[in-house]
């Protein structure tokens, strides 16, 4: 029975990385943000942990903040109802709230964390092309190997492959900030318009120079490979020219970039189809 | 007319709000065991060996179940099911084995520890290839044993009139096409379950989530003959329903399980489907295939409809196999049409089997059939919703398939829809956006449908010492607001107010006999059974007020003189009025329907006080009335027959746009307009349609049980999508045409299904009109969308 798990809920992050490095029963505990992820699992009763580490008390993991080098700091326990709401985030990484209301409903909203999205290791989680396209550091500790920083880009090896070592939780992220007159993007395509998993997820990063042409292009891509995906060809392909001369040409990259498989909630024509249609309309409208 | 046409608050309301309802899964009785049932793991398989050993020695555990150590139960009305399967199972979610525990948790451990070994069998999960010579059998004998040698169900509904090749070939204008619809899910909000228990002399009790629960005690009291129970009965007990939708239509395996376990273990037993297994264990909508062709002449005049259905029933038949049974009136009825051909063929394959679900086969043929017509409008150069006037069934008309339709407001459905769309302006506009309008209509039966020797309501009508009215009826409240209705009919019709008008939970030992609350009869049936027993109930009333309402008004005479000498006199001579055609009943007051004098207005309580006590004999006030509505069971192999008292139509509209670059749908607006007969509760009705719209939406969007090889692949709400209020947030224009039917209660239609049938032509059709392609399979999702919309653009270059 769920109700037979044993939990453990700490009170400091000390306390915490003290469970997971000398777990109390043997087997380190599973750690749980918001259960958003972890309790669907559960309910299905395909994995069933050991024990279950409950964060949710480690308020020293919620809150966001701007650091001097203008890198936009965000707990790991902090909610999308939290970052919807945050001033700093709306300033700072519009792509991020955008991304935080498609998520769920607002019940889910409430309890669903940004550090829960990027450890849960999903390939359609909401947040992931949004951390990617801004560019983004994140923040690891553990008891005995101290505080951890790396980037997010390459933080998945493969398919649900997140770079956490055993006796880590994340801390939180340092996302990066948006180059001078950029603007961000994000759109989610999902099986309806509300509380659906995506079937694609995009965002993206973009800054003309005084020519016109495309100084900065950052695009990010979900649900189209195992791991969320930087889309380099479209990249190349739009760098340099100005947005309606390449759109066509950044789309076709995008197509050429995305690995998507067929699976029940869409397919892999659809997705391939979609990620550059979306990506040449967005490119043209810059 | 005091409360027809009015919102009081509906009697379940309160109880439902404040989470109060005692829904299945709420229920308890003392002592209960829990049921859990171990599935098959293939689509098709010989049964070779089942070992419960392990499952037995598990503590907690008080019986395991399996084909070998009960009574054989059959099942459906075909009898091709077994509550517990023998020697094969032919679908995933084929019963094998079960277990009673005392928790739930242990009953489900026990049921996975069963070890059953199988011998796979080739398996076919398409109909057209289990039509198919040397295709696998489903079924190789039937119930009685006897060989078979074809997947086609030994059912048949046809229809032909006219000669159609004739009226084919003298056409101007042809169109025809194949369309498909889903296997998709009724997703009730209150999950399916039951409890069984039987009391010491073995007559058995079960307290089912039904629709049906006269039908249901005849099943299971042929599942007690079964079981060797001779001459002992089941009661049937229907507990607050989270909706039916059609689950509600057959009895299940589930439930006959649940007798067999608590006939092993002489405890109560309960089984409760949870979501999961509610999407996995529970029979879908059927699936079918229609191929349609109609014709017009150069006027617009259809000329024939053409129609052929092949249906995917599964591995067995419930009554929803016998959708073509409705699927025989719009094929028929809708729109005029002289010359038609319908056949279809329900095949059996080893898909998980099927089950009724709202509008019963109708939306299945609509959504063909009104795709086709804008086709053939298209084809004939002329406007759809002209094409729809032109052809428009009309009041007092006798249809091919001998529908009597008295009252018919199509044409008005039509036309208000049209002027709510701002159709004129909006339809075939080419303004450079991908939006665009379409409308579709529908017949479905407003009077009950008789498929069955019976379509009778009965009601058994008590007062109390008080006045309060008690109220039985065989119909089942499942959220649709039946006793709202009842309440209101009884307080208008019987002279008491709605909230004194109690109504019983149906319970086979207390309320009558009636067929089931299906076809959108409850209301109908129900209504006018109360209409017939309100006239025997006040008639009762009126012939004791003559002996007892003079020495009543003398007493209030002698009273109020008291009070006040110089009070005066009633202003006529009422005592030469006493005659029972004289007096009236209004809001619990018996009084002469000429006064509005307090003094000479008896309360009802004490009327029935004084007759209940009076010397010399007293008196109850109870009556019944049965209700069978004038119709006629068809003849199916022929198609003809007057199935229904009237006939429900409406018309909807939608204006939509496609997102090009996803294929996603939006809905920018919807009208729906409804012959509704009469309004009963104005809130009630716009909840059930809107409710009807929102379930179209899906089925047109968004829903689809989607299987490999028989297995189901998306088992839950994650991946199987209803519209939220986010995909309905848009404009919907609801208007009810009143053409106060004859036959029904008050003027009122059955109006429970028709809300769903005609909402996916209509969002198909607006996207035909939007964007110029045509999906012809459900649901219309952006992949097929986006594919189209490539193919044409890769056509046009």
């Amino acid at each position: 029975m769920l109700a037979d798990i044993p939990v453990h809920r700490p009170s400091s992050l000390e306390e915490a990385l003290a469970l997971l490095a000398d777990p109390p029963d043997g087997e380190r505990p599973t750690p749980m943000a918001g259960g958003t992820d972890i309790m669907v699992v559960l309910n299905s009763r395909h994995v069933v942990p050991s024990s279950v580490l409950d964060l949710w008390k480690l308020d020293e993991l919620r809150g966001l903040s701007v650091q001097d080098d203008g890198t936009l700091w965000i707990g790991a326990l902090s909610t999308y109802r939290s970052i919807i709401a945050s001033p700093l985030a709306n300033a700072h990484c519009p792509a991020l709230v955008e991304a935080a209301r498609t998520v769920g409903a607002v019940q889910i909203q409430s309890r669903g964390t940004l550090g829960g999205n990027v450890a849960n290791a999903s390939p359609a989680g909401d947040s992931l092309p949004v951390l990617l396209a801004q560019g983004c550091d994140v923040v690891l500790q553990s008891r005995d190997g101290g505080r951890r920083t790396r980037s997010f880009d390459g933080f998945y090896a493969g398919y649900r492959q997140a770079d956490i070592q055993p006796g880590e939780l994340i801390i939180g992220f340092r996302i990066h900030a948006l180059p001078p007159g950029a603007t961000s993007w994000y759109r989610k395509v999902g099986t309806r318009l509300a509380q659906a998993i995506s079937k694609v997820v995009l965002a993206g990063v973009a800054a003309c120079g005084d020519d016109g042409t495309l100084t900065t292009l950052r695009i990010a891509a979900g649900s189209v490979a195992p791991t969320p995906i930087r889309l380099a060809a479209a990249e190349a392909a739009g760098l340099g020219g100005r947005p309606t001369d390449v759109a066509a040409a950044v789309g076709a990259g995008a197509r050429a970039d995305v690995t998507p498989i067929d699976d029940v909630r869409s397919n892999a024509l659809y997705r391939r189809e979609v990620s550059g249609r979306l990506v040449e309309s967005w490119v043209r409208s810059l | 007319m005091t409360y027809m046409g009015t919102s009081p608050t509906r009697p379940d309301a309160a109880a439902k709000a404040t989470g109060r309802a005692e829904y299945i899964s709420d229920a308890v009785r003392p002592g209960m065991l829990h049921g859990a049932i171990r599935f098959s793991e293939h689509a098709h398989a010989r049964i070779l060996r089942i070992d419960t050993s392990k499952a037995e020695r598990i503590p907690g555990v008080r019986a395991v179940i399996t084909a070998e150590n009960t009574p054989e139960v059959r099942l459906g009305f075909l009898r091709d099911n077994l509550a517990l399967k023998k020697g094969k199972v032919r679908q995933f979610r084929d019963e094998i084995a079960a277990v009673a525990a005392i928790d739930p948790d242990i009953a489900a451990e026990a049921a996975a520890a069963i070890e059953v070994e199988y011998e796979p069998l080739p398996a076919v999960f398409d109909p057209i290839e289990a039509l198919a010579e040397g295709a696998p059998l489903v079924h190789d004998v039937d119930p009685r044993g006897r060989p078979v040698t074809s997947n086609l169900m030994p059912v048949h509904f046809r229809h032909f009139s006219g000669d159609v090749e004739k009226a084919r070939a003298a056409s101007a204008y042809v169109a025809e096409g194949e369309w498909s619809t889903p296997l998709i899910q009724q997703t009730c909000m209150g999950t399916a379950g039951c409890i069984a228990e039987f009391d010491p002399q073995m007559n058995l009790t079960v307290w089912a989530k039904t629709q049906i629960p006269f039908l249901a005690q005849r099943d299971f009291n042929g599942a007690l003959a079964q079981m060797g129970l001779r001459n002992k009965n089941a009661r049937v007990i229907v507990p607050a329903l989270g909706g039916g939708f059609g689950t509600g239509l057959d009895t299940h395996c589930y439930e006959y399980i649940s007798i067999l376990l608590a006939w092993k273990t002489g405890k109560p037993v309960k089984v409760q489907y949870n979501r999961d297994q509610e999407f996995a264990y529970l029979s879908p909508r059927q699936s079918a295939t229609v191929r349609m062709a109609q014709g017009c002449d150069r006027d617009g005049r259809l000329t024939f409809r053409h129609v052929h259905v092949v249906q995917d029933n599964g591995a067995y038949g419930s009554w929803g196999a016998t959708y073509p049974s409705v699927m025989l009136l719009p094929a028929t009825s809708l729109y005029r049409v002289p010359n038609i051909y319908f056949d279809c063929e329900l095949v059996y394959t080893n898909n998980t089997y099927a089950q009724a679900m709202r509008g019963y086969g109708n939306p299945e043929l609509t959504f063909a059939l009104e795709s086709n017509l804008d086709q053939l409008a298209e084809e004939a150069g002329i406007d759809a919703a002209q094409l729809r006037l032109i052809n428009c069934n009309e009041p007092n008309e006798v249809t091919p398939m001998g529908l009597k339709v008295a009252t018919c407001g199509l044409r008005e459905c039509l036309e208000q829809t049209a002027e709510r769309l701002d159709w004129d302006n909006k339809r075939g506009a080419p303004d450079g956006t991908a939006r665009g309008v379409g409308m579709a209509s529908l017949i479905h039966v407003g009077g009950s449908g008789r498929i069955y020797r019976s379509d009778a309501s009965g009601v058994i009508l008590r007062f109390d010492d008080w006045g309060n009215l008690y109220l039985s009826s065989g119909g089942v409240e499942m959220g649709q607001g039946l006793h709202s209705s009842l309440q209101i009919v009884a307080a208008d019709a019987i002279g008491v107010a709605p909230d004194r008008v109690f109504i019983n939970q149906t319970d086979t030992s207390t309320c009558p006999w009636d067929v089931g609350t299906h076809a959108s009869r409850g209301a109908f049936t129900a209504c006018n059974a109360l209409l017939m027993g309100a006239t025997k109930l006040r008639d009762k009333v009126f012939r004791a007020a003559v002996e007892l309402y003079p020495q009543l008004v003398e007493e209030a005479l002698r009273k109020q003189r008291k009070r006040d000498p110089d009070a005066p006199a009633p202003s006529f001579d009422w005592r030469s009025r006493i005659d029972a055609d004289a007096f009236d009943l209004r809001e619990g007051q018996v009084f002469l329907s000429n006064t509005d004098d307090p003094v000479l207005r008896v309360d009802l309580g004490k009327l029935i006080r004084a007759a209940h006590f009076r010397d010399g004999g007293g008196q109850m006030f109870t009556v019944e009335a049965f209700y069978d509505p004038p119709s006629e069971l068809p003849d199916w192999e022929q198609g003809q027959g007057n199935m229904s008292a009237c006939y429900t139509f409406g018309t909807q509209g939608v204006e939509v746009e496609v997102d090009t670059d996803t294929g996603d749908v939006r809905i920018l607006k919807m009208a729906a307009v409804l012959d509704v007969g009469k309004v009963i509760n104005p809130q009630i009705l716009r909840g059930q349609t809107i409710g009807a719209l929102a379930q179209g939406v899906g089925y047109a969007l968004y829903e689809e049980v989607k299987t490999e090889r028989g297995r189901i692949l998306n088992p839950n709400f994650t991946d199987y999508k209803i519209p939220t209020a986010v995909e309905m947030d848009f404009p919907i224009e609801l208007e009810f045409v009143e053409t106060d039917e004859p036959t029904g209660p008050y003027g009122a239609k059955g109006i429970g299904e028709p809300g769903l049938v005609p909402t996916a032509p209509a969002i198909a059709n607006a996207i035909a009109d939007a964007v110029g392609v045509r999906i012809h399979d459900l649901p219309i999702t952006p992949e097929k969308l986006l594919a189209a919309l490539r193919a044409k653009n890769e056509e046009a270059t």
